[in-house]
Formats: C-alpha cells, structure tokens, sequence
C-alpha cells in the first residue's frame, strides 16, 4: 500500500469511521470521547470534520437518486392528503367552492360520447381519484361524472356536494359544470357542494381564484377568497358576501373538532355534516364562542349536547330542517 | 416558503438527515420512513417558516426527536437509554445546527477542486460512496478490494477536505 494511505492524523481515522457510523468497539469509542475531551483545539477538529464529512456528503450527492426521493414524497403527500386538506386548503396555492344547487332545477347531463363514468352517494361520502390524479370527496346524495376523454378537457359534471383536489396540469383548466353554473380553474384546491334542498347555488372560495358563470347568461365573475357567492335561480338574483371559508369545509373529516367558534359557523358546519338546514331565531347565541367534538352522533345527541353549552331549544320544521331558539 | 424552495431545500438535505437519523435509529427504512416525516412536517408548516432564518436547524431538530420518538415507540427498548446521553451525538447534533446556513454553493467549488486532486484510485472510492451511495461493503466488492482499503480511501479523502476546507477558512 502506498504510504498516503496511512491516515494523516491518528484520530482521523476514529472521526471517520465514527462519522460514517461504521461498527465501532466500545474501546474505540472511548478513545475518540477521550481524545475530544482532551481539549477545546481537540473538539474544534472533530467538530471541523463532522461538517466537512456532511458538507462533502451534500455537494457530492447524486441529485437525481435524491429526485427520485422526492417523487416518492410528493405520491405519499398525495395519498394523506385528505387528512390534511383543510390545512393544505388555507394554504395560498389553494382554493375552496362551495356549490349549492336545487335538486328542482336538476336535470340529467347528456351522456357525452365515448362512455362516461359516473360516481353517486347515498348517505354515505365516497372518496375518488380522477384520471389525472385529482382527488374528489363526494358527499352524501351528491353525483359527479366525467367523459373518457376527460384527461383532454378535465370537465365534470356534478350534482351533489364535492371537494376537489385539482391537480395542476399545464395549460389545462379544470372546469366544474353544474345545471346552474360552471366554474374554471387551473390546478387548485376547490369545494364543491351540492344540497338537494336549497333554492341556491353558492360558491365559496378560500384562496387562490376562481372564475364563476352562471348558465345560459352572460354573467361572469371572478371571486377573491373568503368571499361567498350566492346565485337564486327563482329570483335571478345574487350576492357576494364575505365569510369564513374553511366553515364550509369540515365534513370531509373523520369527526368536527372545534375550539372557540362561533354558533353561526357551527352551524354551517352542522348543515353539511347532517345534510340539513339550520335556521336559528336566537340572533343572540349566533356569536357565542363553541367548543365541542362530533364523531358518529345522531344529530339528536349533537343538538342535545350543544343545549347543555349554550341556553337552546330546537324544533323539527318542514322538510328537513331544524330550527332553533 | 415556495414549492421552488421546498425542492431546494429537499434536494441539499435529504441525504445527510437520512444518515442522521439512521444513526439514531440503526435501521435504514426506518430512517427514510422519519425523513419523508420530517419534510411533511416542513411542507404543512410551510406559512410558518421564515426562511430568512436557517431552515437546517429546524430539520435536524425535527429528525432528532422524531428518530428518538421512532426509538421509544419500536420495541427495541434497550437503545434509547444510552443514546440520550452520548457525548459524540450530542456534539455531531450541535455541530449541524449550530452554524447558520452556510452557503453550500461557495463550499461546493473547493470540494469539488479538492476531490479532482486526490489519487485517482482514492477518488473513485470516494465517489462509490458520496455520489453513488454505496456502501463500504459494495464498493470493495466493485472494485475488489478489501474494506479495510476502501475505508482508508475515504479517510484520507475526508481528511484531505477537511484540510483544504480549513485552510480556505471555512472553519467553525
């Protein structure tokens, strides 16, 4: 072997192989700890080691093993991220719908051609990838399709209620249709909910933007985040609002877990959670701070449960809605 | 933070926090398991973070106790006792966090100067093992040599570095 082999420094080799966390005897170990304790001028060498073994570690790594690591955690990412969407939603990248849209004014899409399929829920909620890795969680009573061709256009359909995760797809818009109105968007976050018994559509955005438009009109409006959109088929009439996007969000979870909120936004919670209309005559309790948690409960149990926090009663009115006082 | 940023900081760092943690933990899947965690974590808190502050300490602080959390919950129990208390981890631990970013890209050039002057047989080992993560084992069987000799390859580069590094005062 040729004599630069043999290591410049004695403990060198000791750091080394310390650094590179290769099998080290107890004794060895000891004797490098030793060493390093000796004195301050002793610690400064390991310590000047320790960053030139990960400097070099860094500079000399091959990117591309490294890129391959990071595909691995963006598929991961997209996997969890139904447990993270209300966060990833706040997010500036992303975006947050909400559609209401009458069952009345409800009438079946044209099949397009080249088959289209199509998901439906009963009272359950149903969790969906579309073909270009966009997620969809579809809410109870709620509808959604979309065209074999759909990676061309990336159109769907929907009646119902739905989340979506878009996935950005260069130059490629998104686009919602609904027998009322049609959204468009590139690559973002967006809700999207459909109540059979409302008289309104409605949309909700959380941030990013938005384009809205409303069916066999000229109307056409882009909407800032926070901000609700309301449009009543019967009347023609619309209004845009500002409101605390993320209420709208919460039934895709597990449970609603809240801290402090307000009964006025619990409420919108609890609509889309039952699948019911809330109408409250207390003007009073509306801006009460709430704490509470809600898994399996039958609505009885949350409302009797709600009564014991703040001073309520409730009452079943027509259809299905429930008013409190 | 950006996704821009979030690449870049991915990408510079995921290999040695990987090492680190499977330091910590003895286990290679575990380790990847705990990093793919720990940039997570970055990329939910991403609003939080301020990158006019050093993103590093941060990370090994997370893979840190996300790797000792990884110890308490395996079954193996034995390890973690001794490990809290070690005086070699805990200066490796200061070491990395200590400093505030220094800037990789002007440390880039001078290793890359330095590793083109080393033997040619001394380099190549050292590129097996920094460039294309071999392991001492695989890279002796590659080049048939014994293991001994590759770990002498690497020591006299790394120490090589270490002293060019000084000398063109990039020193703690």
């Amino acid at each position: 072997m040729p004599s630069e082999l043999s290591s410049p420094n004695e403990h060198d080799s000791l750091i080394f192989k310390y650094l590179e966390d290769e099998v080290m005897s107890v004794q060895e170990k000891k004797l490098l700890k030793e060493w390093i304790l000796e004195s301050k001028d002793n610690e400064n060498y390991f310590r000047n080691f320790a960053f030139t073994w990960e400097a070099s570690n860094i500079v000399l790594q091959d990117e591309n093993k490294v890129k391959v690591k990071l595909e691995e955690f963006d598929k991961k990412q997209r996997r969890h991220r139904n447990h993270k969407l209300i966060r990833l939603a706040t997010g500036s990248v992303a975006a947050v719908i909400l559609l209401l849209i009458t069952l009345q004014l409800f009438t079946p899409y044209q099949l397009i051609g080249g088959g289209v399929q199509t998901f439906t829920t009963d009272n359950n909620k149903k969790e969906i990838v579309l073909p270009d890795g966009s997620q969809v969680w579809l809410n109870a009573q709620s509808s959604i399709s979309y065209s074999k061709n759909f990676n061309k256009s990336r159109k769907v359909k929907l009646t119902g209620e739905a989340l979506f995760d878009v996935v950005k797809s260069e130059g490629k818009n998104f686009t919602v249709e609904t027998p009322k109105i049609l959204i468009e968007v590139l690559g973002t976050t967006f809700l999207v909910n459909d109540r059979v018994d409302s008289d309104i559509a409605q949309t909700v955005l959380e941030s990013g933007a938005v384009n809205i438009k409303i069916n066999d009109s000229d109307f056409n409006l882009n909407i800032k985040p926070n901000e609700l959109f309301e449009f009543n088929s019967v009347d023609g009439s619309s209004i845009l609002e500002t409101v605390n996007a993320s209420s709208y969000t919460g039934w895709i979870e597990d449970n609603l877990s809240f801290a402090n909120i307000p009964v006025n936004e619990l409420i919108i919670h609890l609509e889309k959670w039952y699948n019911i209309d809330i109408v409250c005559n207390n003007s009073e309790i509306l801006d009460t701070p709430v704490s509470i948690t809600i898994d399996e409960e039958p609505l009885e149990e949350t409302l009797f449960l709600l009564s014991q926090i703040i001073p309520l009663t409730w009452s079943e009115g027509s259809g299905k809605t429930i008013i409190l006082n | 933070m950006s996704r821009d940023d979030f690449e870049i900081i991915y990408l510079t760092y995921y290999n040695v926090l990987r090492i680190f943690a499977c330091r910590i933990v003895s286990d290679d899947s575990a380790a990847e398991d705990i990093i793919q965690d720990v940039f997570a974590d970055l990329w939910a808190n991403r609003k939080n973070i301020d990158l006019s502050e050093s993103v590093k300490p941060y990370l090994y602080k997370v893979t840190h106790n996300r790797s000792l959390d990884f110890l308490k919950l395996s079954e193996n129990k034995n390890i973690p006792i001794s490990y809290q208390t070690d005086l070699l981890e805990d200066m490796l631990y200061t070491t990395f966090t200590a400093h505030e970013e220094l800037s990789f890209d002007d440390v880039e050039k001078e290793i890359l100067d330095c590793v083109k002057q080393l033997p040619e047989r001394c380099k190549e080992v050292f590129l097996l093992s920094r460039h294309d993560n071999l392991k001492n084992r695989e890279i002796a069987e590659k080049l048939e040599i014994s293991i001994k000799t590759v770990e002498k390859h690497i020591s006299l580069a790394l120490s090589s570095l270490n002293k060019h590094l000084q000398n063109r005062g990039y020193r703690l």
